[in-house]
């Protein structure tokens, strides 16, 4: 990717702030979309894309370039995405489920058809990385191979993964009345 | 509906996913105060160490004083209650200290001890 080359050019020149400036517009889309993938949560998805972005302003003058920039970036983005995500689980766990439940659903209550509630109904019942592959693939209209580099799998197995979303959420949808094939 | 249109519905019900306005700034501002919340607890860690360290020495202070004064006391309460036989034992020590010989070994040993201390100051640690 060029915007790639030239932040790496910028790192190994010692301009790391100047690097931080454009990697930041580069990758906002891109890291807020992994953390959301993995939090379901647009605000907390937001405010770890955030920590995410301070983390790597303060790696990036380190950053070696052994490994490309986009997989160390996601690579930083899915680990603090996923230990987010455990302790938020703890923090559930130790609170009323359906007070927590309740406020859930309000917080996260949709603009929209009730047809896209539907459907955000069935997106939340697939398997983990069926969703995270369906979200990173719809979210920005991105390649395979790119959501596969995101989600730290190999190509052919994010292909499965989005192959039977798509079918499960067909299926689902046809059953609910709302596919017609 | 195609799958056609499930591609359409699902793009278009992500599309609404981003971050809010000013995203960049607040990354900005997060980094800003990080960078000064270092120095603010250094800071705030040195103080505290410093204050630790004047409550420890002020502390061994009135130990040692308390610790002087109750040798003083027990010196002097010993000699009120039994001073011909501490005159005695006095007298004693004295004795057997002017004897050469003890003198002698007195001498050997505390510069010994005194050559020790100084070579443990004066070498580089």
């Amino acid at each position: 990717m060029p915007a790639d080359e030239a932040i790496i050019q910028l790192v190994q020149a010692g301009r790391a702030q100047e690097a931080f400036e454009r990697l930041v517009p580069a990758y906002r889309r891109r890291v807020f979309g992994l953390a959301f993938s993995i939090l379901r949560d647009r605000a907390a998805a937001e405010d770890l894309a955030q920590e995410v972005f301070v983390k790597l302003w303060q790696a990036l003058p380190r950053y070696d370039g052994r490994a490309q920039l986009s997989t160390w970036i996601y690579a930083i983005t899915r680990n603090a995405a996923v230990s987010a995500l455990r302790s938020r689980r703890r923090t559930v766990s130790l609170s009323d489920a359906e007070v927590q439940a309740e406020v859930e659903g309000i917080a996260r209550e949709p603009a929209g058809s009730p047809g896209d509630a539907a459907l955000r109904r069935r997106i939340e019942a697939l398997p983990e990385k069926q969703r995270q592959a369906v979200t990173l693939y719809y979210l920005d209209e991105r390649p395979v191979d790119e959501v596969a580099a995101m989600m730290g799998i190999p190509v052919n197995t994010a292909k499965t993964h989005l192959h039977r979303a798509r079918a499960s959420l067909a299926a689902a949808l046809g059953a609910a009345g709302e596919v017609t094939e | 509906m195609s799958e056609r249109d499930l591609d359409a519905r699902l793009r278009a019900l992500f599309a609404e996913a981003d971050t809010g306005p000013g995203f960049e700034a607040q990354v900005m501002a997060r980094i800003a105060a990080r960078h000064t919340a270092p120095d603010a607890k250094m800071l705030f860690l040195a103080e505290r160490h410093r204050e630790a360290t004047r409550q420890r020495l002020r502390r061994e202070a009135w130990m040692n004083v308390g610790t002087a004064a109750g040798i003083g006391t027990a010196l002097i309460a010993l000699v009120w209650r039994e001073g011909p036989a501490v005159a005695r034992w006095v007298e004693q020590g004295l004795a057997a200290a002017s004897d050469v010989g003890s003198l002698g070994t007195f001498a050997f040993v505390s510069l010994g001890i005194g050559t020790w201390v100084a070579l443990q100051r004066l070498m580089p640690r």
